[in-house]
């Protein structure tokens, strides 16, 4: 009858449905990609075929830019920044907070930016998420805070997040097992300046947020980065805590072996884990953000690719000849004549 | 999740809830039963939060004695979640198969019921679920006599510190003092003191505190239980709700009112119907209670109740 921690949080459907390898990672992704490509191909099929712009961008079909995968991953960690400077602005809790961004980073490892745009599906996971976690914003308050937004807007793609989550809604984030490791270390370590732990705590807390900006959530359990975090802020201390809890590296004592089998494997995962949360917690800029959004908007309305062809045709027709010098505006200023 | 409400034909309403109805349903390909309850999607606010909340709490707990979410339908105006059926709640099983049409149930069908509800709250505490609303109306039974803890539309998941929760949460007779005396930092001991109410129940047929308003509940509980005073619950007089001119009873011998009880029943029932809430049994301390040792083999040293550890490791 005795359920084990590791039993109860196996059970989970973060275990269960969103816990991953690298690899099925990026199988993932890649799929969410080619669907997007292929959606918007679907959408360059349907277009009107007796408006001008729909020849010029069936003719013009191989310089149409589709999002790249790299860039998918960064646009939507562009909003998840935002979605955490919104959640401050709400005054929501770091449960809610981290609870909304881990729903827009699992909403696109099953859909693609060009097929939903970031910017509108981070508006609606933070509604949602202040709701499952019991601070509940009303829609038109919530509305009325966000330029540009409706509350049908921000309603509509509700049950899209809803299904694409599979309806598992409940998130574990980091903050509680660190808060564990806190009260632990110092029942472990009675010695130890409280000082120095409440500061590489504080520390820690910072890096927790950072860890939802990679793919640590997916791959590593909540008191697996729990601990890196803290590692990364003071490895001293984390390993002496862990060899008191372990029982090795003792003077006078022989390690105990089961505890050193587990000292190792556990060191083994933080460096593993510290090493991702160092190289690869994403925050682009707003011009990287900019230039990938500017692509959906064509992948969205592909006959806004025509008429940009178009206009820059026309523009270039219209230049005087004088300042431009390239050979095809000598050509238009030959016919012309 | 791709069912479709076609799936499915509805039967006749089993009941009506405060933000949903519920209809019995069967499955056309597999002639199986199902509960549908169906929620209505007016809201300006979108899915309502109590749909939302039951819905993330059911994908979480899958265990044999609480009803499983099967599927969740979403049609253009309403939701519908598929769960699991059983044929009667606890209240009609009573109604129906009490001895001598008292409602009340032989010994050992009290004690299985209370070994499987206590397992169930259990599993909900253990995931951080507090059910807040246990009665006999969301208990379910079927027919091999299992029974499973249902309707988990107030139920909440819960941190630490568990504060400022609202306390008009659980129908009055089932809801624990220090919650009628206005304290909004209950605990999992909301629960356990449903469940000393439900095991008491069981017993005689009976409510033991059908109370018809907050004053009244509290006044019914302390007829049986005692008045509580600083001696016998300290801090008891700085909660909102507390009077200094309440009725002052002395505590009734619980033995007298539910006969036929053994002494090991009673002594578990004194357990979960504790007045000062850090007392009361938890779910895990109550399924260790020598009363269910047929159930566990004895193994009351098997589970060491006080070695939870701090944190976890998963690897």
């Amino acid at each position: 009858m005795v359920v084990s921690n590791d039993d109860l949080f196996r059970r989970s459907t973060q275990f269960r449905f969103w816990s991953f390898t690298r690899l099925q990672l990026e199988e993932l992704r890649v799929v969410a990609n080619k669907k997007g490509i292929e959606k918007t191909e679907e959408r360059i099929n349907q277009l009107d075929d007796s408006l001008p712009e729909t020849k010029i961008v069936k003719d013009h079909r191989d310089q149409f830019q589709y999002v790249h995968l790299d860039e998918e991953k960064k646009l939507v960690s562009y909003y998840a920044r935002r979605c955490k400077e919104l959640a401050s602005f709400f005054h929501l809790s770091a449960q809610s907070r981290s609870t909304a961004i881990m729903y827009l980073y699992k909403f696109y490892l099953y859909h693609s930016v060009m097929e939903y745009h970031p910017g509108n599906i981070m508006l609606t996971c933070l509604f949602l998420a202040a709701k499952v976690e019991n601070q509940f914003i009303g829609i038109n308050s919530f509305s009325k805070n966000i330029p540009k937004t409706t509350p049908e807007g921000i309603l509509k793609n509700e049950y899209l997040i809803l299904e694409t989550m599979k309806f598992s809604l409940q998130c574990h984030h980091p903050f509680q097992p660190l808060y564990g490791f806190f009260l632990d270390i110092q029942q472990m370590l009675p010695k130890l300046d409280f000082n120095r732990l409440g500061k590489n705590y504080d520390g820690a807390r910072e890096l927790v947020n950072d860890s939802l900006f990679s793919d640590l959530p997916f791959l590593y359990t909540p008191p697996q980065i729990a601990l890196t975090c803290l590692w990364v802020c003071d490895d001293v201390l984390v390993e002496k805590y862990l060899s008191k809890k372990f029982k090795v590296n003792r003077k006078d004592e022989p390690d105990d072996e089961q505890g050193l089998q587990h000292y190792n494997k556990i060191l083994v995962i933080i460096r593993q884990c510290a090493d991702i949360l160092r190289k690869e917690v994403q925050d682009p800029s707003q011009d990287e953000s900019k230039t990938i959004s500017a692509k959906i908007k064509l992948c969205l309305e592909p006959a806004r690719f025509g008429k940009k062809i178009l206009k820059q045709t026309t523009e270039q027709l219209k230049r005087p000849a004088s300042i431009d010098e390239s050979p095809d505006t000598k050509r238009v200023k030959v016919e012309s004549e | 999740m791709s069912a479709s409400a076609s799936q499915f034909q509805q039967l006749e309403k089993l009941g009506e809830g405060t933000y949903a109805t519920v209809f019995k349903g069967r499955n056309r390909a597999l002639g199986t039963f199902v509960a549908l309850k169906e929620i209505n999607l007016d809201s300006e606010e979108g899915t309502p939060s109590t749909a939302i909340r039951e819905i993330s709490i059911m994908k979480e707990l899958r265990h044999e004695n609480i009803i499983t979410l099967y599927d969740v339908i979403h049609t253009e105006n309403k939701l519908t979640l598929v769960f699991e059926y059983l044929d009667k709640d606890l209240k009609r099983y009573m109604d129906s198969n009490g001895y001598n049409k008292s409602g009340a149930l032989e010994p050992h069908v009290v004690k299985s019921f209370m070994f499987q509800l206590l397992r169930g709250i259990m599993f909900c505490h253990d995931n951080r679920v507090l059910h807040r609303d246990l009665k006999p109306q969301n208990l379910l039974i079927s027919s091999k006599g299992e029974l499973k803890l249902g309707d988990f539309g107030l139920a909440r998941a819960y941190g630490i510190p568990v504060n400022t929760f609202s306390n008009e949460v659980v129908t009055l007779w089932y809801r624990a003092p220090d919650v009628l005396l206005g304290s909004r930092s209950y605990s999992t001991s909301i629960d356990m003191w449903s469940a000393g109410c439900i095991m008491a129940e069981m017993y005689t047929g009976k409510p033991l505190f059908p109370g018809s308003s907050n004053e009244d509940q509290l006044f019914k509980i302390f007829r049986i239980m005692g008045t509580p005073n600083e001696r016998s619950w300290p801090g008891v007089t700085n909660y909102p709700n507390y009077r200094s001119n309440f009725n002052s009873f002395i505590p009734q011998d619980l033995h007298a009112l539910i006969p036929n009880m053994d002494s090991l029943a009673l002594n578990l029932l004194q357990g979960l119907l504790q007045m000062r809430p850090e007392l009361r049994l938890s779910a895990r301390q109550a399924l260790q209670h020598a009363w269910f040792n047929d159930y566990t083999g004895n193994s009351v040293v098997a589970s060491p109740m006080h070695e939870q550890p701090s944190q976890q490791f998963n690897y």
